[in-house]
């Protein structure tokens, strides 16, 4: 059965209820309502955000459903992106927040899951400087203060 | 956590932000970060007073063994009173493993740039467990043995690696540490020298541990028959010992992953076991003759349908056990129908009875194993008696051909001295396009043929995923030439590796490394080849 979603700006999205159930956010919605036809309406996402994020959705309608992992062992942690999530991810910046913050909204785990990683892969081997530039961060760290933090966790740096 | 000026409230659009320019909420800042490395992360404090503010405290996630003897450490000399003072960074350690001096200079990392300090007394060790509340895994490479005591406060620990080769007194207790190890998950148990034999007395029959994972010496294998719940069975040793019977592993029903690192002939009860253990998918073995493997052929006791099966030959083979194991080879491809990697090292086999080759009787049925994602055939020595150049060139055709059948295939190794008589063009007429394929290696030792930039053209076309190539000796001259052509003139990123490549050695030592934090904990068990040179 196909359920209807509605944008901030009032677009309406008919998408096949597996689809919509990639997030979790919906799928609960759906379980408490039961049976409708009511359009879900999704105040915090744009028409623009939400084409996306149903693109994703609409790719992995058949992936297994995550199971939940609490364990947040870095050493398990992996930066490998699936091809075609890569392409999905290859956005400007604005948009790249966007899905995260919808992903997180909507609680899809592997969206939000990949766009951490997207954003992870930018960061990774830039300087401070490359960083703040990259995400126009102001620097209200003092040279001092700064040479100060490095010098305080040298030792947990990669060797 | 202070929230004043949190980057979280997305109605103070107009004020410059100091956290990410759209706003992220510092929980999305936090997931961000949970996939750094160390080194990304050093770098992410120092961005901005927000950045700091959230991601300093997982700096704290891990301290490692050689963390402790780095200048910059908060508390390296005594007085250990001190710690009083990290308290408010150790309960955000999660992963602590400490190393004694003499366990640091015995491993093969270098540690000439730094002095080791002064060891922590056990009693400063039984202090930093204390005060790491939060720690849900410990490794301990210790030259006195522990406390139980020591591990009282440590309620969500999930995973124990206590390593007691350095303790020279015997006295080290299995019982005694029974009530500990029945709570955790993994447990990876290195005994003291003297205690080779690991006693079950006094361990309660009615109370089986929950743990999943378990690595131990040969000795330790009873303890398998306490662990009823246990997926994953490693057991490895690097000294000589006495034969040990595989038989308690057999109440371990739900075994999923078995690897042992250690020559099969070694254990006694092997042929009964293995086929029993009926939900086992992953099995890594070293064998040195066919007998010992000779269970993959019985048919009243099928072994269960393995997806991972690794095998490394220990010693040279005589041509009648190369016969055998060809045989029992082929009969694993035609049998294991949920095979998804197939790793063969060290190898002698003939190919022409593993592989199905027309024609000939002896093999008669293809392939079932469709499913196959890794291939890797390391044939050490050259496994027959075939020397014509013509008859070894069809017979690997013949392999080619099989292998281009599997269409899920994403790496496929082959090292042999026999693919030097095909200078490389015998995989790429007679293997099908795989379009999975990423990574390739193709190697003979000691060759002159080389490939051409062209032929490498035609491969790239014909294996459109492909990501790595490894053409060992064949690319040796031509090496060069091929990397000028793939770095002004190909569009794609290809990571070319060769045997002589002077990056090399670099590329070992950062495997070696990886080797060592993977901790086992591989999700398929699969390796990359890069091992492959291991003793070289």
């Amino acid at each position: 059965m196909p359920v209807t979603l509605v944008s901030l700006d009032n677009e309406n999205y008919v998408v096949d209820k597996e689809v919509a159930e990639r997030s979790i956010l919906i799928k609960n919605m759906l379980e408490d309502v039961g049976e409708t036809d009511s359009p879900i309406p999704l105040p915090n996402v744009t028409s623009t955000v939400l084409k996306k994020v149903i693109e994703y959705c609409e790719h992995h309608r058949n992936d297994p459903i995550q199971v939940p992992d609490e364990t947040d062992d870095p050493r398990k942690r992996s930066n490998d992106i699936e091809e075609w999530d890569m392409k999905f991810m290859q956005v400007d910046q604005e948009m790249l927040f966007e899905i995260i913050l919808a992903a997180n909204y909507l609680d899809i785990k592997p969206l939000l899951d990949v766009g951490c990683k997207t954003v992870a892969n930018i960061i990774k081997g830039k300087t401070p400087e490359e960083i703040r530039k990259a995400f126009n961060i102001v620097n209200d760290f003092t040279p001092e203060e700064e040479a100060q933090i490095r010098k305080e966790n040298e030792w947990a740096e990669d060797r | 956590m202070s929230s004043t000026r949190s980057p979280a409230s997305s109605s103070t659009s107009s004020a410059p932000s100091t956290s990410f320019a759209y706003n992220l909420p510092p929980e999305i800042t936090l997931m961000v970060a949970k996939h750094f490395s160390r080194s990304t992360l050093q770098v992410a404090v120092r961005v901005c007073k927000d950045w700091n503010r959230i991601l300093s405290n997982l700096i704290w996630y891990e301290v490692l063994e050689m963390d402790w003897h780095h200048p910059s450490f908060p508390t390296r000399v005594p007085p250990y009173a001190q710690f009083q003072d990290l308290a408010v960074h150790f309960v955000h350690t999660r992963v602590f493993s400490w190393h004694s001096n003499k366990a640091i200079s015995q491993r093969r990392i270098t540690t000439k740039d730094f002095a080791l300090s002064t060891q922590l007394p056990p009693a400063a060790v039984s202090r930093v467990l204390s005060l790491m509340s939060n720690l849900t895994s410990v490794e301990l490479h210790l030259d006195s043995y522990p406390a139980l005591s020591d591990f009282d406060d440590l309620k969500k620990l999930e995973k124990l690696e206590l390593n007691m080769l350095n303790c020279s007194t015997p006295g080290f207790s299995v019982t005694l540490f029974a009530d500990l190890f029945s709570r955790i998950n993994c447990l990876k148990l290195v005994m003291p020298p003297e205690t080779v034999e690991v006693s079950m007395s006094g361990l309660p029959e009615t109370d089986p541990w929950v743990m999943t994972v378990l690595e131990i010496e040969p000795e330790a294998i009873p303890l398998a028959s306490h662990c009823k719940k246990l997926k994953e069975l490693a057991v490895g040793c690097d000294r000589d010992f006495e034969q040990v019977s595989m038989r308690p592993v057999m109440e371990c029903q739900d075994l999923e992953i078995l690897r042992i690192n250690v020559d099969l002939m070694f254990f006694s009860g092997v042929a009964e076991v293995l086929p029993s253990l009926t939900n086992l998918k992953h099995l890594e073995i070293i064998v040195n003759s066919s007998a010992e493997i000779e269970f993959f052929n019985a048919p009243d006791t099928p072994m269960p349908l393995l997806e991972i099966l690794e095998i490394k030959h220990m010693s040279h083979q005589d041509p009648g056990n190369i016969s055998s194991f060809s045989r029992t080879y082929g009969t694993i491809l035609r049998s294991h129908s949920n095979l998804r990697t197939f790793h063969v090292e060290g190898a002698a086999i003939n190919p022409s009875l593993v592989f199905p080759v027309p024609g000939q009787e002896r093999v008669a049925s293809e392939w079932v194993c469709d499913q196959l994602e890794h291939l890797a055939l390391i044939l050490s020595w050259p496994g027959w008696s075939i020397t014509s150049k013509d008859e070894k060139c069809q017979c690997w055709d013949e392999v080619f051909v099989q292998i281009g059948k599997l269409s899920h295939l994403k790496t496929v190794s082959i090292e042999s001295e026999d693919l030097e008589v095909h200078p490389g063009r015998g995989f790429l007429e007679k293997c099908a396009p795989l379009y999975d394929l990423k990574s390739l290696v193709l190697s003979a030792p000691d060759t002159e043929r080389a490939w051409r930039v062209d032929q490498i053209q035609s491969l790239l076309e014909k294996y459109p995923a492909l990501r790595s190539i490894d053409l060992g000796g064949l690319v040796r001259g031509s090496g060069s030439t091929i990397q000028a052509w793939l770095d002004n003139e190909c569009n794609r990123e290809i990571d070319l590796v060769s045997f002589y490549n002077e990056s090399d050695d670099e590329e070992y030592q950062e495997s070696d490394c990886d080797e060592y934090e993977d901790d086992g904990y591989r999700d398929d068990g699969y390796r990359d080849d890069g091992y492959r040179d291991d003793d070289s």
